[in-house]
């Protein structure tokens, strides 16, 4: 009996545990300060999502719905068409919101933007209103409480107030110069500077305007870019070879995210990018919205 | 009646009649064998006849009985090699193999050619190098070296057979354990280090592959390191002195006896 235990003993000393080296274990002794949480929702053809209040809005143009998350993941709500005509959604494809009020792109000929009262998502009958758009509309933001809906192509990006009048266009060269843009991929604001940020994804580089459409720089990436995120002074830009993270006033590549390792936590599509709080980064690929855990944004 | 008691009175008749034969053949057989031994107390025997006696003791398996004959055969004709190999294969069967042996040798000196005196004189050969080898100092490194060059080789050496088959049976098994939970411990470590998701489980799967490479690579170390502490601990001991003989239904056999 007294072996056995002298053996169970040396046995217990030495199994002594694996050191934990991967980069992206935050458990692990050389942790890289950020890792793969895991996907959000299910989708046909995932267009466009924000983040307010802890709640996901996420855009499906195929579905022709909008599905409603906790940032935990857990699916709350869906609008989608009436079961009779006409319907809310023909192809949706923006969103974002502003002052308690949800507002969706509805990419169409004739193309309108919707608008839901977020309080009454969740009764019976939300209230929803409609305005027509000049341009078809792809992406929204807004800044000053004026929204601004971005046309990927040919581009264009038009300023609406809240209740959907037209107050005024972006002057946009379309082509292939410094100051053109070609494909408008994402739209967002930078609400410190007042500046509107606008992702081109063929010229691959960030277009930098004034909130009164005034061209000011851009910030060339040459890498396929689709989406884009901003906080504080840092830029995040999801491409094939990771997230980029850019000073934004230098353009300098300051480091990259989600670039390691094997499975969904690597990006290998990338798409819309969004930020929540000073941790959390949200990408979406087209399925699904993956999600990243960050030291600090 | 009378017919039963006429039959009982025939039964009886051929009962003594009978009786009466096998006594009169008895004696006719004794008759004889007084009289061949007066033949052979009376001629000049030769030493054929001795052999020819001796054959039929011989053949009736009374080997002592055929010793005497064939002693007296060579007594009569010392090359008689035929003699000679008959005595030393009544020895055999008496196993008495100092006399065997040296009947054989004899048998050889008359004629070097002889198959079975050969076969013989190899096979006692064989079996006193074995005791000679058997009575030299032994080295306690011997079987220390080679059960370190493999577990069980030393058990083999120090005539400990069944333990060595045991004891290489046991270190192969177990290190062919060892070098593939090793592997399997690689494999899951590389898949935790390269992966960017589900960190814990993988983790745990390497670890428990760890802990079972380590366990088996101490049981490996045990049986490599215990193989040669009893190699050194047996190497004089009784198994290591005993010739590998066997005696069955009267015949010898050098073999391997799977002693523990």
């Amino acid at each position: 009996m007294k072996k056995l235990i002298y053996l169970l003993f040396v046995v217990f000393i030495a199994c002594t545990p694996l050191d934990k080296k991967n980069p992206t274990d935050p458990s692990g002794d050389n942790y890289i300060g950020w890792h793969y949480i895991g996907e959000i929702g299910e989708f046909k053809n995932l267009t466009d999502f924000t983040i307010a209040n802890s709640i996901i809005y996420a855009v499906d143009s195929v579905e022709e719905s909008v599905h409603l998350y906790n940032i935990d993941g857990s699916f709350l709500f869906k609008i989608v068409n009436n079961p009779t005509p006409p319907p809310v959604f023909v192809y949706p494809t923006g969103v974002i919101t502003n002052n308690g009020i949800l507002y969706v792109i509805d990419h169409q000929t004739g193309a309108d933007l919707d608008t839901f009262d977020i309080a009454s998502l969740f009764t019976s009958s939300p209230v929803v209103a409609s305005y027509d758009l000049q341009n078809n509309g792809d992406k929204i933001t807004a800044l000053n409480n004026e929204l601004y809906v971005a046309t990927m192509s040919p581009p264009a990006v038009d300023v609406y107030d809240l209740t959907g009048t037209l107050l005024y266009s972006f002057s946009i060269d379309n082509g292939i110069c410094d100051t053109c843009l070609s494909k408008i991929s994402d739209i967002i604001s930078n609400n410190a500077t007042g500046e509107i940020l606008i992702a081109d994804s063929d010229l691959d580089r960030i277009a930098i305007y004034g909130n009164s459409g005034s061209f000011l720089r851009k910030i060339d990436i040459k890498k396929d870019i689709k989406g884009i995120a901003i906080k504080g002074n840092r830029l995040y830009v999801p491409t094939k070879d990771g997230i980029l993270r850019i000073d934004y006033n230098t353009g300098q590549i300051n480091d990259i995210i989600a670039n390691y390792g094997e499975g969904n936590g690597r990006v290998t599509s990338p798409d819309i990018i969004r930020l929540y709080g000073n941790n959390y980064i949200l990408v979406g690929n087209t399925t699904s919205i993956k999600y990243f855990q960050i030291d600090s944004l | 009646m009378k017919r039963i008691l006429l039959f009982v009175n025939l039964c009886l008749i051929v009962l003594f009649f009978n009786a009466g034969l096998t006594f009169a053949q008895d004696e006719i057989d004794n008759t004889e064998n007084i009289a061949q031994q007066k033949v052979l107390q009376m001629q000049p025997i030769t030493a054929d006849k001795y052999f020819e006696a001796g054959e039929k003791f011989y053949n009736e398996k009374k080997y002592n009985e055929a010793l005497k004959y064939y002693i007296a055969a060579v007594k009569k004709d010392k090359n008689y090699i035929l003699a000679w190999k008959k005595i030393g294969f009544c020895y055999y069967k008496l196993q008495n193999h100092n006399m065997a042996y040296k009947s054989f040798q004899k048998v050889l000196s008359l004629n070097s050619n002889d198959t079975e005196a050969k076969q013989f004189v190899k096979y006692y050969n064989d079996l006193q190098e074995r005791n000679k080898k058997l009575k030299e100092p032994k080295n306690m490194l011997d079987p220390m070296w080679r059960a370190a060059i493999l577990p069980g080789w030393g058990q083999y050496h120090n005539h400990q057979y069944m333990k060595g088959i045991v004891i290489t049976g046991a270190f192969v098994t177990a290190l062919g354990l060892t070098i593939y939970s090793v592997m399997d411990e690689k494999t899951k470590y590389e898949k935790y280090l390269n992966t960017n998701e589900n960190h814990d489980i993988l983790y745990k799967e390497a670890q428990d592959a760890y802990n079972t490479a380590l366990i088996l690579g101490i049981i490996t170390a045990a049986i490599y390191a215990g193989s040669i502490v009893d190699a050194a601990m047996n190497y004089d001991c009784i198994e290591a002195r005993t010739a590998d003989i066997k005696i069955m239904d009267n015949k010898i056999f050098l073999c391997k006896n799977f002693r523990w």
